[in-house]
């Protein structure tokens, strides 16, 4: 089991009645490896990491969490998963100390050690001070990441969180980010659902793109990201004369749309790859628009993102 | 495999040291520490008093007398608030997600369940540790023997896990804190007055041994006997209550079973801890998985087995006429009452099984979401449906053997009426013996086959509109007409409920309390009329859902 993925997903599939929230998802996560499933909301990222966490009981498909088939030997699969749900709630009639105490009594760790083990996971989310206050106390962000310091808990090998961030303040991600860069760092993986996806670019490793329940995309975070933003691009021109009659020729073309105009200048948004841009640049040199310019520009991760799901 | 050792050490609980945690901090927990301790001292006080000092009785007997307030006031905090508070803790934990997160630690899911079961009531308990000091006062002044005290707090205890893992068990299925409360406060109201009460007046005496009552009447009632210390009274000619009288409600007595009586006190240790068990099953299955039914199939199919079983060895002392029930219409000679109990023991029979059948089948009919869920997981494992003993599984295989079941426990408890000779005046009088059987067979087809086309929710709007709604037009119709005739039958029998009670009826002559000769032919038609829309009913109910299974499919 030691050089097995940390997390294999085959062919899963989770409905409600007649709504299917994911379809035929598959996916291996390799050590170290921080995966973002970014999608917007109801694109199945809850559904597949609670069936992750084996609190949803999916369709069908199959789940291997390092090795271990998570619906055939589940406590072998959970004993090294950490599971930080969406909106993530504190106890409110337990203080922060008390409520890291009895998931570490969960974990089985009794004494000097679970006690060293709770401090060393408050100061690692920065909240030694706030050990003694009462959950209901504590705000959004310090709540997060009081959930945090309890997944870290146990040591994961494999970390699932849903939407993290959500209530931080800059400082606390950045800091959530450095941590979870340093669990990666030694071995852990980590899958962390997302729908702003540039709240991901800058700490995953890899990504996937849920839509409608389906994987549109996934791979390593920079040649996700380059694929697509290849397809979909804002393209410039600039022409002579005859602006309106090259309005109407882009508008002929399904690959293009929010075009706009000003002036002498047309922007729109096309999608293809770098040779449908070559082509359709030389398309108008050859209908004798007369270009002065042919520019293009590389859309935000947002735009990239809707783009991406729009055309779906 | 853990130990019971393990399971119950409640010092390595983690789930456990939360609640003594939250639940037992000095600002919380004060309250309830003075108010039990002030209310509790004000009772034994005045009581023991006014007893003492205004009564004349003597210090022991008074002191023994207090015995039964103290057990009101530890009930109502350990079985009434407790229940309450573990049902609503636990939907509470439900609702935040944070039971999620204990879900996913390595604790096992009995040892979680053991956890929330002694925490969650913890105030409770420690709320009756301060009612010891009084529970000392009662004993050694009462001089109440050790024996004694130990049976019935060990009664006590088992009663109270059993009403806690019933909140457990409800807390698991419910979705809101305050449902989850008053659903286990219910519950608590019903296993102690109402089973009691009315199904042991049924002859299904082994419902009362739900409760605490039993042994109360076997282990504290005597020790009220004031006669060991006082001369009793002399005898007045009309004492409005008798010896049978009292009978009424049998607490104390001996449990009868087959050819057998059984202590009460062992008899309720047994039948609690078989249900601590069931619950804890349940809870541990929704722990596992909150997808998943509380009870499978086969455990479904296993406790209708054992109240079977039940039901019929209290039915059968009845038969062997050894005990009586029916009081309610009066007559204490069980020759007198033989026509009633040929007819009333079957109706109850069919009755209890049936309405313990609805329960069972509402825990194991899948959902239509899970149907489809469970032909996609099949076919896509290369198979047609879910495995029969899956949760998924629509399996009417398993519903022919409830009604199977139920219909061996008729034959048997029928068979050995008539052996004992209550059938015997039936002879010549044309009744069809096979019709209640044949109806009561078709009902339990027919409510498995609702529960499965209309789910719950549908299947509550029919109790309502087709079950208890023709029923109550009749009765304004007779009432109106001021006679039985087959216009109200006829609409009453549409419901399956008159049904069953009509195809009970004898045929002619036979006046009784269930039967007023004028009446006879209304309710023959009524039976054969209910009979008709129950066949159609479940025949459309049949077709309904082979269509909607192709629809699903």
């Amino acid at each position: 089991m030691e050089h097995a993925p940390a997390l294999t997903i085959d062919n899963l599939r989770v409905d409600y009645g007649d709504f299917t929230a994911v379809e035929d998802l598959s996916l291996t996560l390799g050590p170290g490896e921080i995966f973002g499933l970014v999608g917007p909301n109801g694109a199945g990222k809850t559904s597949t990491i609670r069936v992750l966490a084996n609190l949803l009981e999916p369709t069908y498909g199959e789940v291997r969490i390092l090795g271990h088939d998570l619906f055939e030997e589940p406590e072998a699969a959970l004993e090294k998963l950490g599971y930080m749900p969406d909106l993530a709630p504190v106890i409110p009639d337990l203080k922060v100390w008390e409520f890291l105490d009895l998931y570490a009594h969960s974990y089985g760790y009794h004494g000097s050690e679970k006690r060293d083990r709770v401090d060393w996971c408050l100061g690692r989310v920065k909240l030694a001070d706030k050990r003694d206050v009462f959950g209901k106390a504590l705000s959004r962000g310090m709540t997060q990441r009081v959930v945090l310091a309890k997944t870290l808990l146990h040591d994961p090998k494999l970390l699932l969180l849903d939407e993290p961030a959500s209530g931080m303040d800059p400082i606390a991600r950045r800091d959530m980010r450095l941590i979870l860069q340093e669990l990666a760092a030694r071995g852990a993986s980590i899958v962390v659902s997302s729908h702003i996806l540039s709240e991901l670019s800058d700490m995953c490793t890899s990504v996937g793109i849920m839509h409608n329940g389906k994987l549109l995309r996934s791979g390593s975070m920079a040649s996700t990201l380059e694929s697509i933003q290849a397809e979909t691009a804002i393209i410039r021109i600039e022409l002579i004369e005859a602006v309106e009659s090259a309005q109407t020729r882009l508008e002929s073309d399904d690959r293009i749309d929010e075009i706009s105009v000003e002036g002498s200048r047309i922007s729109f948004r096309f999608r293809g790859d770098k040779n449908d841009q070559s082509e359709l640049l030389r398309v108008l040199v050859r209908e004798n628009f007369r270009l002065v310019s042919f520019s293009i520009r590389e859309s935000g991760i947002e735009s990239v993102l809707m783009s991406l799901i729009e055309s779906e | 495999m853990q130990s019971a050792a393990q399971l119950l050490n409640l010092r390595d609980n983690p789930v456990f040291h939360r609640f003594r945690r939250s639940q037992l901090r000095t600002r919380k927990a004060i309250f309830w520490y003075l108010a039990t301790l002030i209310i509790t001292t004000f009772v034994v006080s005045i009581t023991y008093l006014s007893q003492t000092n205004f009564a004349q009785i003597p210090g022991e007997f008074a002191a023994r007398t207090l015995w039964m307030p103290l057990l009101v006031i530890q009930g109502l905090i350990v079985l009434l608030k407790g229940t309450g508070r573990t049902a609503s803790g636990l939907v509470q934990d439900k609702l935040d997600q944070t039971l999620d997160y204990q879900r996913l630690t390595p604790v096992t899911p009995l040892r979680n369940v053991v956890g929330y079961l002694f925490g969650l009531p913890i105030l409770e308990y420690t709320m009756f540790a301060l009612t010891l000091p009084h529970l000392a006062f009662v004993v050694v002044k009462g001089n109440i023997p050790l024996g004694t005290v130990f049976s019935v707090y060990l009664v006590f205890f088992v009663c109270a896990i059993f009403y806690h893992m019933t909140a457990v068990a409800v807390g698991m299925v419910m979705k809101r804190w305050i449902w989850g409360y008053l659903l286990s406060i219910f519950s608590v109201a019903f296993l102690n007055l109402i089973l009691p009460t009315l199904a042991s007046q049924l002859g299904l005496r082994f419902l009362q041994y739900l409760s605490i009552f039993p042994v109360i009447g076997q282990e504290v009632a005597p020790l009220m006997n004031m006669q060991q210390f006082v001369p009793p009274p002399p005898q007045t000619s009309a004492t409005p209550f008798n010896e049978n009288d009292m009978a009424f409600l049998s607490f104390g007595d001996p449990v009868p079973f087959f050819e057998w009586t059984l202590s009460p006190f062992w008899f309720t240790l047994l039948l609690q801890s078989a249900l601590i068990v069931t619950l804890a099953t349940m809870a541990v299955r929704r722990w596992q998985k909150e997808t998943k039914h509380s009870l499978s199939k086969p455990y479904a199919l296993g406790i209708l087995g054992v109240f079977i079983v039940l039901a019929t060895g209290n039915l059968w002392t009845v038969i062997t006429r050894e005990s009586l029930p029916f009081m309610l219409f009066g007559s204490r000679d069980i020759d007198q009452l033989s026509d009633v109990l040929a007819i009333g023991l079957p109706m109850v029979y069919t009755m209890a099984v049936w309405l313990l059948c609805l329960f069972l089948y509402a825990n194991v009919v899948p959902t239509h979401h899970d149907y489809v869920r469970g032909v996609r997981r099949a076919n896509k494992l290369d198979r047609a449906a879910a495995r029969p003993w899956d949760d998924d599984s629509a399996n009417l295989p398993f519903m022919m053997l409830f009604v199977a079941f139920a219909l061996v426990g008729y034959f048997v408890l029928y068979g050995t009426m008539s052996d004992a000779g209550y059938m015997s005046f039936l002879e010549g009088t044309g009744f069809p013996q096979w019709r209640l059987p044949l109806v009561f067979g078709l009902v339990l087809v027919y409510s498995f086959m609702l529960l499965q086309v209309l789910q719950q929710r549908g299947t509550v709007l029919t109790v309502l509109l087709v079950w208890l709604l023709p029923i109550l037009v009749a009765i304004v119709a007779s009432a109106a007409i001021q006679d039985l005739t087959p216009l109200q039958t006829v609409i009453a029998s549409l419901s399956p409920l008159a049904t069953i009670v009509m195809s009970g009826m004898l045929p002619s002559g036979h006046v009784s309390p269930f039967n007023p000769g004028s009446e006879i032919a209304a309710l023959r038609i009524g039976a054969w009329t209910g009979m008709v829309f129950l066949i159609a009913q479940t025949a459309f109910l049949w077709w309904r859902w082979r269509q909607l299974r192709e629809k699903l499919h």
